[in-house]
């Protein structure tokens, strides 16, 4: 024992105690230094923006419904918890005339019946999987709809076609690694990125002229990173973004590279981007906005906006809107910016727009309705449970 | 603030991050591997400190009679046993702060290392937007090993350990390597026994709580770090309170000189590190050797 710690004075549970005191002094440090949840609360899920209604998904894993005229609070449908007690809804809901689709950091996708509300919350039509506590992989991209199916991958690495009216499985189609980018559908083919570091094109129907069976790949095509955005398919063309840094244009039915060369950025890009004419948009975590030539993949012009871009632009007026990390929305045109509005929390979700207002998400639980003419907060509200 | 963030994130953080992304992408991808790589490599980074601390608890202890005398002498007058127990020091060059060294060193890794692995590390989106942060631009193979797999053995490294199998082992092994650490005292009162015996159960109880409620790869530090100082203390001073109670015969055989204090008494611990602190001492003598050397310590 050191002899210092006894202390001189005092007896000897004094002399204990003092001890004690200085021993487990680092352990009170250890203590305060690993405090705090172990993984904190976030969610990046677009607003879902139905007639007269609002659906946001939140970073406690609450789905919202607004009244859009009024503001006023609808419905609340709470996901549940996945691992680390994490809950969050990271993906965009999605929506027909009957149901509203949402998956949850529990791994569980919802059908919630839009017309049956009780007690304030929508009733369940169906959940997958059924059973309570049967999945632990999260649900992070978001949900597609197309043809009455219900497309959504998982964190056990399957893309999932799920009857929308009864949530039975149709098929699943497998890939190398967890899935968190949302897939999209066009036509008879559903696209998926996967954190194998592949795109994947995968046919929804049987009965295809190709002769291909539904849930059977139609192409792959591999990056050097992992793959977390979303693709976005205009025409013939398939964009998407890689860990490994860079930004791809495919040919959507062969998989094959349509420009050059990718476009190479200085960190990952996990956004999905705006393509608008002959212009693609597309920011980076490497904290700069982009616009790329659709045909070619040559840089137009470059925006440093100082902070990680994860949420899609948008394009109002001529001018593009960008969400970063620092809480700022940029109003930017040819690599300018022309105007900023500082909102309360980071800007990781997907900017959408009714025509008038342009709503975005932050990390501060509020959602928040932006007049793009005036560039001012027209209204907010925030998502947490009073 | 802000700049303190900045520095502890871009001295400590960042480094424990790219360092353990850096490991998985040699050890097969596996993050437990990784882990086990940076705890030998911090060890073995930090070991002249350790080397310095044991040394400086040795001397501590050939110096306890001396202190003790001082106490006995100056009963009652702080001060004086303040000014010669500090005299002593000076006399006999030894610092009692450098037992501590290595453990003043080890609080802020274990917690940047805590941090790196659940912020940097963690399995969530907003981990990874974190991480594409505090990568290294200039190894961009690190960008390749994304995702990370945090599984190992049958734990997520990023949650605590679901069975309390680590909790357990790193609670046996600090009690290990503290009784380890715990040679013979014979100038111990019964009253502080008592309390080097409380201490000694407490603190193992205490790692392992800790164990169970934080990520797992913390405490798999804690535990190739409390095995890597018991290998160290057993090159440097043996098996120490670990060696069974000697048989009656032998009880009054000599201590082994290292333990030794200037009049023949054994006394003290030896200092630790890594897995975790300087802790109490306990008596490792039992029944007859024990009653010798209280009537050897009485005064007179």
């Amino acid at each position: 024992m050191i002899p210092f710690l006894r202390g001189n004075g005092g007896g000897s549970k004094a002399r204990f105690l003092r001890r004690v005191l200085v021993l487990f002094l680092p352990f009170v440090l250890l203590g305060a230094g690993c405090t705090g949840a172990i993984f904190p609360s976030a969610a990046w899920a677009a607003p879902l923006l139905l007639d007269g209604q609002i659906v946001v998904g939140t970073k406690t894993g609450d789905v919202v419904a607004l009244d859009a005229g009024t503001h006023q609070e609808l419905w609340r449908f709470q996901t549940g918890a996945g691992r680390g007690s994490v809950r969050g809804v990271h993906g965009t809901p999605a929506a027909d005339e009957e149901r509203i689709y949402v998956g949850g950091f529990d791994g569980v996708v919802y059908a919630l019946k839009r017309s049956v509300i009780t007690d304030g919350a929508p009733e369940i039509a169906w959940r997958h999987p059924e059973k309570e506590g049967a999945r632990t992989e999260a649900v992070i991209g978001g949900i597609a709809l197309s043809g009455g199916k219900v497309f959504v991958g998982s964190e056990d690495g399957k893309l999932y076609a799920l009857d929308a009216a009864t949530g039975e499985v149709k098929w699943a189609f497998p890939t190398g690694a967890r899935i968190w980018a949302p897939p999209v559908v066009v036509g008879n083919t559903v696209y998926v990125g996967s954190m194998d570091g592949s795109v994947y094109a995968v046919w929804i129907e049987d009965d295809s002229p190709q002769g291909a069976r539904a849930g059977e790949q139609r192409w792959q095509f591999q990056t050097k990173g992992a793959v977390a955005s979303g693709p976005v398919v205009v025409g013939d063309r398939l964009y998407v973004g890689s860990f490994d840094r860079s930004f791809y244009a495919l040919d959507a039915r062969k998989g094959t590279p349509a420009w050059p060369q990718p476009f190479s950025a200085k960190n990952w890009f996990w956004t999905e981007p705006l393509v608008a004419g002959e212009t693609v948009y597309v920011g980076s975590l490497d904290r700069t906005l982009y616009a790329l030539d659709t045909r070619t993949g040559d840089l137009q012009w470059a925006f440093e906006a100082g902070a990680a871009i994860r949420g899609t632009p948008l394009l109002t007026g001529g001018a593009v809107i960008v969400g970063a990390e620092d809480k700022v929305l940029r109003w930017v045109r040819r690599g300018v910016e022309e105007e900023r509005l500082k909102l309360g929390g980071e800007l990781y979700s997907p900017l959408v727009s009714d025509g008038r207002l342009v709503y975005v998400y932050a990390h501060d639980d509020v959602l928040y309705a932006v007049d793009p003419v005036k560039r001012a907060v027209d209204w907010s509200l925030s998502m947490a449970r009073k | 603030m802000e700049f303190l963030g900045a520095l502890w994130t871009t001295v400590l953080i960042d480094p424990l991050i790219n360092a353990l992304v850096f490991l998985y992408t040699l050890l097969f991808q596996s993050m437990g591997l990784a882990i086990v790589a940076l705890t030998v490599i911090i060890r073995g980074v930090t070991f002249p400190l350790t080397l310095r601390q044991i040394k400086a608890t040795l001397a501590m202890q050939a110096l306890q009679p001396q202190l003790q005398e001082v106490q006995r002498k100056y009963k009652g007058q702080p001060q004086m046993v303040q000014r010669e127990t500090m005299r002593l020091y000076r006399e006999h060059g030894v610092s009692p702060l450098g037992c501590l060294g290595p453990m003043v060193v080890q609080i802020p890794i274990w917690i940047g290392l805590y941090q790196a692995i659940i912020q940097g590390l963690g399995s969530t989106p907003s981990n990874l937007v974190y991480l594409s942060q505090h990568l290294y631009s200039w190894l961009p193979q690190l960008t390749q090993a994304i995702p990370i797999d945090t599984r190992f053995l049958w734990m997520d490294l990023t949650l605590p350990d679901p069975w309390p199998i680590l909790p357990l082992l790193v609670g046996a092994s600090t009690w290990a390597q503290q009784k380890m650490s715990m040679t013979n005292q014979a100038n111990v009162s019964p009253q502080q026994r008592t309390q080097n015996q409380v201490l000694l159960w407490m603190m193992p109880a205490m790692m392992g709580f800790f164990s169970l409620t934080l990520a797992a790869g913390l405490p798999l530090y804690w535990l190739l770090s409390n095995v890597i100082t018991m290998v160290v203390q057993y090159f440097i001073a043996g098996w120490g309170g670990l060696k069974p109670a000697p048989a009656q015969g032998l009880a009054a055989a000599p201590p082994p000189a290292s333990n030794q204090g200037r009049d023949g008494r054994e006394s003290g611990e030896l200092g630790q590190d890594g897995g975790g602190s300087d802790r109490s001492g306990a008596s490792g003598a039992r029944g007859p050797t024990r009653r010798r050397r209280r009537r050897r310590s009485r005064p007179g």
